[in-house]
């Protein structure tokens, strides 16, 4: 580290992104549907963040908001110093490459008529990133490293299952060497066995590549395993924040004692 | 993969399962196969899904080559009819079917009927083709863009569908001729102006229900523009239901084309419509009736065939058309 | 939550014997390009009143199919090919259409996993209830109304006099599910089959739709509950049978298959299920994928995936082997120990 601390991404004085008192207010004829109330949260570099709640708790609506995939209503979002609101929408798509997203449904968030490579190549034609020939070897690459043999490349996604699907999904989102891996439920509609292969390797590849992560999901378990801390959110709004252990073993706020109560044991 | 699903519509995967692994730690885990395997698996796009589907229905099958057959035959028709349909023969007026050197009889001005008529393919075809084709790009075009960007586009769109829509398409379409004369150019314009607006609306509502589809998201969230999306992601997606509407809107238009021909405002005489003919061939019913039998029978046959064909392209999208 | 009176449907026939037998039950299905995909090969097991059976499986297990099968609604691409279905005396498989559609809905409930698909969404709360009772001959017209309002009230739903005439949308999910419940009580069901039922609602809900299963259960009725989620099998359920690729590798009393699984599969199911304070355990994914119906492997269907398995042993066709007390496992070698 040559330049000032302050200076390089990410440094213990500024997170990767920041969230500033949040709003998502979305309009309809039969009135407001406050979103996301006044959420103020960060991630920091190689940081896993866990955000947990029921449904209709605007847990996906934040992550869209830290993506910049959705405007706030009110309130700033940070990423790496800079307030996407500001960002115009050329140079938005090119920060874009900095933060990539795994969805809840490995098979619709596919292009259904590329091939399994064309989908993972296809985030590296759209910046302009190497020749055709270089892409291909990149994501030949990349499917390796999650797990799927190149030799299946040509395949469309609907002929894969859907444990693979997620897989070149990931494989797609990592194209870019991204800095932050945002995951919206993503083994929710998997299999209870699927899910454990793709979380552990999740939690492989965040290690190996430094990611730093957003996780949200509704379902604990999942995200006590993954994340270093959690963000507790009920109706648009976080009730209680902390360190992973620490929420899970003491939590404070009776929202999170009693979402924590509900779920049902299988071993212990 | 829900068994049901499984049957009902998606094909097998055709890959194996893994028997032992031995990827990287558990994320290998899940690597599909060795090299064994991979010649096994085709690779089967959305296309490749319903040109399957379609080879599966005989009546589409039987309906294509029907179809290859009236194409290849109006092509070919200068060289392979036996004379020019403006070609009189003044020794042969109203003659019957299998008179000297005219298969299907002449008409009262001694024109050979087969040969016309073969002609009269030809201009249905391709006034027919090229009004579909017309009315599908325009489709396509506004109907992306209105979909896509809504707003004042769509909002324009929509206004003023609902006004051609307020429009008889024949009104229309004679209005059209009047405008720019008795030519094929002139019914293909007439004939594809007045179809585009049902094809755009319909363009509009796929292109509304596939953006809310997860990949678009998805490919927002890659960075990709506008543009980029509505043109590479949506649009290959949208065309489906879009074929299959044009592969209906094509019988329509042959006719239609009849149906302006009918009514003496199709193409010009002595260039053969089946409209034209059919109409002369009502006039001598009782005294030739060979002048009517012959274009009205290759006529309805051309409808079944481009509608079957419709039906075929139709169930090969949509497969679900039929389950309970 | 009180039911006023004990289940009116029939026994298998033999006092204090099983409600449901099903022995050897097979299901294949028609796919696109003909091929026959074989859903549930061989499957039996056995219900008790007022016990609960949990079928534990994954996608492609065949669970879902098999609750079909034996309520014979499955689409037109599908269809029994073998096995017996033993309900009160008689053989459901063997019964005409009339006779089962008579039982069916009666003496056997059904909850699905998906309240708004189920119910009618033009039809209010007490139309659909009181025209389920009328058409099945249960009770007359006056009587009809009061049972429906008692039927909502037994699932919790709060102020049933008034919720009763509401439309299904105007309820919450949770709501929805209970209501869905109702219609299935309501002709106080010897047999209650739910087939995921909680899969679709919040955790909080789903404990309260589980306790008032429970409770039913408590009451004498004898429910199949299918599921992937092991924690829902704990809850309630006294026996589970775990399926894969449509066969049954494993059955025992639930505490017992829970704290030491036999089958391998059963075994990776636990191993790889994510638990609250388990942070620090490794989880122990099944490599592989899930089967493939089209292309089964010859014997047993999980050998590939199985980190014991030995060829050509495991290539031969598994019978379920009893292994003491009403234990079971479809392995040649019993399992793991």
């Amino acid at each position: 580290m040559t330049t000032s601390d302050v200076d390089s991404p990410g440094s213990a004085a500024r997170p990767l992104v920041a969230a500033h008192e949040v709003s998502k207010v979305f309009g309809s004829r039969a009135g407001e549907v406050r979103a996301v109330e006044n959420v103020s949260m960060h991630i920091g570099v190689g940081e896993t963040v866990g955000v947990v709640g029921e449904s209709g708790s605007g847990k996906s609506t934040l992550a869209r908001l830290l993506m910049g995939l959705q405007p706030c209503t009110s309130g700033r979002v940070e990423f790496d110093g800079q307030d996407l609101a500001t960002v115009p929408g050329k140079e938005l798509r090119v920060l874009r490459q900095r933060m990539q997203m795994v969805f809840q449904n490995p098979f619709g968030s596919l292009l259904p008529h590329y091939s399994a490579v064309a989908n993972v190549m296809e985030p590296l034609r759209l910046h302009g990133r190497g020749t055709k020939t270089s892409r291909r070897e990149q994501a030949d690459a990349l499917l390796e490293m999650v797990g799927i043999h190149p030799g299946f490349g040509e395949l469309y996604p609907s002929q894969f299952s859907g444990g693979q699907q997620q897989r070149i999904a990931i494989a797609r989102a990592l194209a870019l060497e991204p800095d932050l891996l945002v995951c919206d439920e993503p083994t929710s509609s998997l299999d209870v066995s699927i899910q454990a292969q793709i979380l552990a390797l999740l939690g492989e590849l965040r290690q190996k590549l430094g990611l730093s992560c957003l996780f949200i999901s509704h379902n604990l378990a999942v995200v006590e395993r993954l994340a270093d801390r959690v963000a507790v959110m009920s109706q648009g709004r976080i009730v209680e924040e902390g360190p992973t252990e620490r929420l899970f073993e003491a939590p404070e706020h009776p929202y999170t004692r009693q979402l924590l109560g509900a779920v049902l044991p299988v071993t212990m | 993969m829900d068994v049901i699903a499984a049957a009902e519509g998606l094909h097998s995967t055709g890959l194996e399962p893994d028997a032992g692994a031995a990827g990287a730690g558990a994320a290998g885990a899940g690597a599909a196969g060795a090299g064994e395997t991979v010649a096994r698996a085709r690779a089967r796009g959305p296309w490749r899904k319903a040109w399957d589907r379609f080879k599966r229905n005989r009546l589409a099958l039987i309906s294509l080559v029907m179809c290859g057959v009236l194409v290849v035959v109006a092509f070919a028709a200068p060289w392979i009819a036996p004379h020019h349909y403006a070609d009189t023969d003044y020794e042969a007026l109203l003659a019957g079917a299998g008179a000297d050197g005219h298969l299907l009889g002449t008409d009262q001005l001694g024109r050979d009927i087969l040969s016309r008529t073969l002609y009269g393919l030809r201009t249905a075809l391709i006034v027919a083709f090229g009004a579909e084709l017309l009315a599908l790009l325009c489709a396509l075009v506004v109907g992306l863009a209105a979909g896509y960007r809504g707003g004042r586009a769509e909002q324009g769109l929509m206004a003023f569908t609902d006004v051609m829509y307020a429009f008889p398409s024949y009104l229309f379409a004679i209005v059209m001729v009047a405008v720019l004369g008795r030519s094929i150019f002139a019914l293909i314009v007439a004939i594809g102006i007045a179809g585009w607006v049902t094809q755009a609306r319909l363009v509009r509502a796929q292109v509304l229900s596939i953006k809310q589809r997860e990949y678009v998201e998805a490919a927002r969230a890659m960075g990709a523009s506008g543009p980029t999306i509505a043109v590479r992601y949506i649009l290959p997606n949208a065309i489906g239901p879009m074929l299959v509407t044009t592969s209906f809107a094509i019988p329509a238009a042959i006719a239609a084309e009849a149906g302006l021909g009918l009514l003496g405002l199709g193409v010009q005489p002595p260039t053969p419509s089946w409209g034209g003919m059919i109409s002369e061939g009502t006039r001598y019913l009782l005294s030739a009736p060979h002048m009517l039998l012959a274009p009205a029978c290759v006529f309805a046959l051309a409808l079944l065939a481009f509608t079957w064909f419709g039906d075929g392209v139709r169930d090969a999208f949509d497969p679900r058309g039929d389950r309970r | 939550m009180t039911m006023t009176q004990a289940p009116s449907g029939s026994s298998s026939g033999t006092p204090g014997g099983p409600l449901l037998r099903v022995r050897d039950l097979h299901t294949e299905f028609r796919s696109e390009d003909g091929a026959a995909l074989r859903a549930v090969d061989g499957v039996s097991f056995d219900v008790e009143p007022g016990r609960a059976l949990a079928i534990v499986g994954e996608s492609g297990s065949g669970k879902s199919v098999s609750m079909r099968s034996v309520l014979r609604l499955l689409p037109r691409t599908g269809r029994v090919t073998a096995g017996e279905v033993w309900f009160g005396g008689q053989d459901l498989l063997r019964l005409p259409e009339r006779q089962m559609r008579r039982i069916r809905g009666r003496d056997i409930g059904m909850v699905f996993q998906n309240a708004m698909e189920a119910m009618n969404p033009t039809l209010t709360l007490e139309r659909q209830l009181t025209e389920h009772l009328l058409w099945h001959g249960v009770c007359t017209k006056s009587e009809a109304r009061e049972r429906a309002v008692r039927a909502l009230g037994d699932v919790g739903i709060p102020e049933p006099e008034r919720r009763i005439r509401v439309y299904p949308f105007q309820l919450s999910g949770g709501m929805r599910q209970r209501a869905m419940i109702a219609m299935a009580i309501v002709t106080r069901p010897a047999l209650l089959i739910a087939d995921e039922p909680t899969t679709a609602v919040d955790v909080t809900i789903q404990r309260q739709i589980l306790d008032l299963l429970a409770g039913l259960k408590d009451q004498g009725t004898g429910i199949i509950m299918v599921t992937h989620d092991l924690g829902v099998a704990r809850y309630f359920c006294d026996d589970s049978v775990v399926m894969y690729a449509g066969r049954v590798v494993e059955r025992a009393p639930t505490r017992e298959l829970l704290s030491r699984p036999r089958h391998p599969y059963a075994a990776g199911l636990l191993g790889s299920s994510v638990e609250l304070g388990s942070r620090d355990r490794p989880l122990h994914p099944i490599p592989g994928n899930p089967p493939d119906l089209a292309s089964r492997p010859r014997g047993c269907p999980f050998h590939p995936r199985c980190d014991r398995a030995v060829l050509p042993r495991c290539q031969d066709e598994q019978e379920l082997i009893q292994i003491g007390g009403a234990r079971a496992v479809a392995c040649w070698s019993g399992g793991r120990p």
